[in-house]
């Protein structure tokens, strides 16, 4: 494990901004803190760099076994990426990634040609050889966070943070960013955890999420996982659109809309519940087949996109939404205003 | 001159995260050496004023007004600053409307201009006035013709002090009114407000206290100056002395008691316009926070 | 023809923002008759002199002795403040303490206070017999009615130019550049050198130019504590009011044109820094 965070809590004034959370960051993964603000994901991310004080007594943090938890971020040898760059405006590209290395203590200090060997080799890695002497006001947003991001990297550090790295950027440069950032991560493999509030993203470049809500951690796991087994109803929430009804649970089958369902989860339940339903685990037909299914008529279609999104009508007035894949669409013939079945194939109960 | 007294933006100390924050040691040694300068420099000669003035008690400190050419004095800096301020009001509002309000060639020249009296000596001020309406001067003559007098006199005075307390007003304004745009005008216009119903509908409550603000500045400089006033003023007892003329007059005589009497009365003042000033400043930050973030959403 | 009139600023529209002309006019004639026209005569008058004649004023050695005074002393006026009131800037901005409110506000004293006021509680305060003079004297250090008098003056008088330009500056430093500094590696010294400083730069130089300019003019606050022996304690702006006392026109004049100009270049410095510091902060 490269970082193990163990009970950590931190409050500023009375607000209590993380409690109590846990996770370990193993060696070598790209990991996302995921979680809407105010989650308390960027105090994490700050904890872990040494950028905020942990409260006194209240958890620890170890870096690869060892405890830095009373370590300052200077001497931590982290790599931290800020959402605004916070490039040295003063700096050229060049002094910007130069200046970890200039600043060592003399004898760990590599000569002169060595640190311009080092910088160019990074601004090659980031692809902004050329711009060495360019000034930060100069260079576009995508260019300044390569600028930091090299800058970062340049220290050799035991693990990379970067805090909404993407946030400040346009709909186009996120995306391809992002791809490089991914490409980067496996060409490196330094450990390195991301902060994002979006989902798209953790899920596009993240080997694990982290997905968190006020100062605490829902669930932890590999993309798929929290898709598609989500621990609790905020993941389920956080994660894409989903339709919520209010059920009752007898044992292991719940009842909600008017419908009985089985819940294969090998748990049993009793009372009042919440059922989850995303668009996509909706299976629709013309006619009643036999599944349970919710008898509703077709309000709206959206039927261009690589599946066609359903606004659909329950009988109790309720609105629901479902997406087919195109060919299932064609072959349902469906227009608005028919009435069609939506059995769900699968259930998320809490 | 760019700078000198403008409002002071800086806000309160912000939080500290570990990162941006000194070693307790570092902390407290850098406010000793801060308080310590500054009580050296600042509050020790504001204490020694009052400490002089009332040497000798403070029967001796009243009977220091008790003296017509005191009385005089006073009235002749409360006739300049009245005349001085007003006018510089005027002034400065058609200024910074002029300046921020339209767009047209030599504007920035014009900026620099206004501040021009801040880079001038006091003593140079003084001079110029000399050389254009003292007996040698340009318009020397002709004046001693017609029997009026303008260096050695109360318009003297006054004409050096309007230069001195010119740029105030106006450039407590710009900054302001620039960032409040144009916007708000433009809609009185269309609702068919006219020129001097926007000004004072619109234009003003928005730059009220930016506007309060210089002339509390304009008001205490008025009032203080000492360099310029000095040159055209001729220094007559009980006619051309104003209230710092008189300190130096009373000091010079080694009036101690009295001049430091007199000089209390000026460091009131001073407090009192920093006291104000104070007040003031948290007001125009308020509003000019505002109207950037107007600027922002819009 | 549209189009030039468009372009024309001067030319009257329909929807505009009304008063241009009013004010515009207003402004200019104030400023040309308070201002303007009586600096002009300063020139003309100059103008009178012969170049020899000029030449002879401010190169007598009396006057060169005022100007290496009013210089020199004012340059290390400006530098003792570049250090205390970059301390005092730090301490105001980055630390709370009780009070702090008090002295902020206290730091504008030296604008609010008139020059003469300042002038005599500067000199009773440094005088041989002074709260500070005495002790000042016991250990062999003359203060006032000294050239060591003169720079204390100049020191009140510019601290808050220094003060008042770094407050904003050090405040508008984001705590992000000085976190990524430390992130990097470097220890508070080198944040401070590398990072902080570099970064205030512009706003540094501004104020040390305005304390610089405003005490090389400055009158006031000097003329009590300095005692004005010739070629010692006599600043340029003293020696321009005694040769007008000595009916010496052209004197003073030529002496004046002397700091007018020196005037306008610090004017010029300044506003080119502050165009500097803009073109960085974008």
């Amino acid at each position: 494990m490269s970082i193990q965070i163990r009970n950590v809590t931190k409050t500023f004034g009375s607000f209590r901004a993380l409690d109590d959370v846990s996770a370990d960051i193993p060696t070598g993964e790209l990991v996302a803190l995921l979680g809407p603000s105010g989650s308390g994901k960027t105090t994490l991310l700050r904890l872990i760099a040494g950028l905020e004080d942990l409260d006194p007594g209240q958890g620890s943090i170890r870096y690869y076994e060892e405890d830095i938890t009373g370590t300052p971020v200077r001497k931590r040898r982290v790599g931290f990426v800020f959402q605004h760059y916070a490039l040295f405006r003063h700096m050229s590209v060049f002094e910007n990634v130069a200046f970890g290395l200039k600043v060592l203590p003399r004898d760990k200090r590599p000569a002169k040609p060595q640190i311009k060997n080092r910088v160019h080799e990074l601004l090659r890695l980031v692809q902004l050889d050329g711009l060495a002497g360019r000034f930060p006001s100069q260079l576009s947003g995508g260019q300044r966070q390569r600028v930091a991001l090299a800058r970062a990297l340049a220290v050799e550090p035991r693990v990379l943070l970067l805090d909404e790295p993407f946030g400040a950027l346009d709909a186009k440069v996120r995306a391809e960013l992002r791809q490089w950032i991914r490409h980067l991560h496996e060409e490196l493999r330094i450990t390195s955890v991301f902060v994002t509030h979006d989902q798209d993203e953790a899920m596009e470049i993240a080997d694990r999420v982290v997905v968190m809500s006020q100062g605490r951690i829902e669930q932890i796991g590999s993309p798929a996982e929290v898709y598609h087994t989500p621990k609790t109803a905020f993941v389920v929430n956080f994660l894409g659109q989903v339709n919520t009804f209010d059920g009752r649970a007898n044992g292991r089958v719940i009842e909600f809309a008017g419908i009985r369902v089985d819940v294969a989860d090998g748990r049993d339940r009793d009372g009042d519940v919440r059922v989850f339903v995303r668009p996509h685990e909706f299976e629709l037909s013309r006619t009643a087949n036999g599944t349970p299914g919710l008898t509703a008529t077709i309000l709206r279609i959206y039927a261009a996109g690589s599946v066609a999104r359903l606004d659909l009508q329950l009988t109790d007035g309720r609105l629901i939404t479902a997406h087919v894949p195109q060919d299932r669409f064609a072959a349902l013939y469906a227009s608005n205003g028919d009435r069609v079945f939506a059995s769900p194939r699968r259930v998320h109960v809490f | 001159m760019a700078g000198t007294v403008s409002i002071n933006l800086a806000s309160g100390s912000r939080a500290q995260a570990p990162a941006t924050r000194d070693a307790p040691i570092v902390r407290w040694t850098l406010i000793a050496i801060a308080l310590g300068f500054l009580a050296l420099f600042l509050v020790l000669p504001l204490v020694v004023i009052f400490a002089e003035a009332f040497r000798e008690g403070i029967g001796a400190y009243f009977a220091s007004f008790n003296d017509p050419d005191a009385l005089a004095a006073i009235k002749l800096t409360l006739l300049t600053a009245a005349i001085a301020v007003p006018v510089n009001v005027v002034f400065g509002v058609c200024a910074a409307w002029a300046i921020t309000k339209f767009k047209f060639p030599g504007r920035s020249l014009l900026v620099t201009l206004i501040d021009l009296p801040f880079a001038v000596s006091p003593v140079v001020a003084g001079l110029i006035f000399v050389l254009v309406f003292g007996l040698q001067g340009w318009l020397g003559p002709w004046l001693a013709e017609h029997d009026i007098k303008v260096i050695f006199a109360v318009p003297g005075i006054v004409l050096a002090t309007l230069f001195i307390t010119f740029p105030f007003v106006a450039r407590e304004l710009i900054p302001l009114m620039e960032e409040q745009g144009t916007e708000e005008e433009q809609a009185a216009m269309t609702l068919g407000a006219r020129g001097w119903t926007i000004f004072r509908r619109v234009t003003l409550p928005n730059i009220r206290w930016a506007l309060l603000y210089g002339v509390i500045l304009c008001n205490a400089r008025a009032m203080g100056e000492f360099g310029a006033v000095s040159v055209v003023s001729g220094h007559i007892r009980g006619e051309t002395n104003t209230l710092p003329l008189h300190v130096e007059i009373l000091y010079n005589e080694y009036s101690f008691v009295a001049a430091f009497a007199t000089a209390s009365l000026l460091a009131v003042l001073a407090i009192v316009t920093l006291v104000l000033k104070s007040l003031v400043e948290y007001r125009v930050r308020r509003q000019i926070a505002r109207a950037a973030i107007g600027e922002e959403s819009s | 023809m549209a189009t030039i009139a468009r372009s024309n600023p001067f030319k009257r529209r329909p929807g505009r923002i009304p008063g241009f002309g009013l004010t515009l006019g207003i402004t200019l004639s104030y400023l040309s008759l308070i201002v303007l026209i009586p600096l002009l005569g300063l020139f003309i008058k100059t103008a009178e002199l012969t170049w020899s004649e000029f030449w002879g004023t401010i190169t007598d050695a009396r006057v060169l002795a005022s100007f290496k005074l009013s210089l020199g002393g004012s340059l290390i006026a400006a530098l003792v403040n570049l250090v205390f009131g970059f301390i005092v800037a730090w301490v105001l901005v980055r630390y709370s303490f009780p009070g702090r409110k008090i002295v902020d506000a206290l730091v504008d004293l030296p604008f609010a206070m008139p020059t003469a006021v300042s002038g005599i509680a500067l000199t009773a305060l440094y005088a041989q017999n002074g709260w500070l003079g005495g002790p000042l004297e016991g250990v062999g250090i003359k203060a006032a009615f000294s050239r060591m008098g003169v720079i204390i003056a100049l020191i009140f008088i510019g601290l808050p130019f220094v003060v008042r330009t770094l407050q904003p500056a050090l405040a508008d430093l984001e705590a992000e550049i000085e976190e990524a500094a430390a992130s990097l590696g470097a220890n508070r010294i080198q944040t401070l050198r590398r990072v902080i400083i570099p970064a205030v730069l512009p706003a540094v130089l501004t104020g040390f130019a305005l304390a610089f300019a405003r005490a090389v003019g400055e009158y006031g606050s000097v003329v009590f504590i300095s005692g004005n022996m010739p070629m010692r304690t006599e600043i340029t702006p003293l020696l321009i009011i005694t040769k007008l006392e000595q009916f010496d026109y052209a004197g003073a004049t030529a002496i004046a044109v002397v700091l007018l100009v020196f005037s306008f270049i610090m004017l010029l410095s300044i506003n080119i820094l502050q165009l500097w510091s803009t073109a960085r902060s974008r």
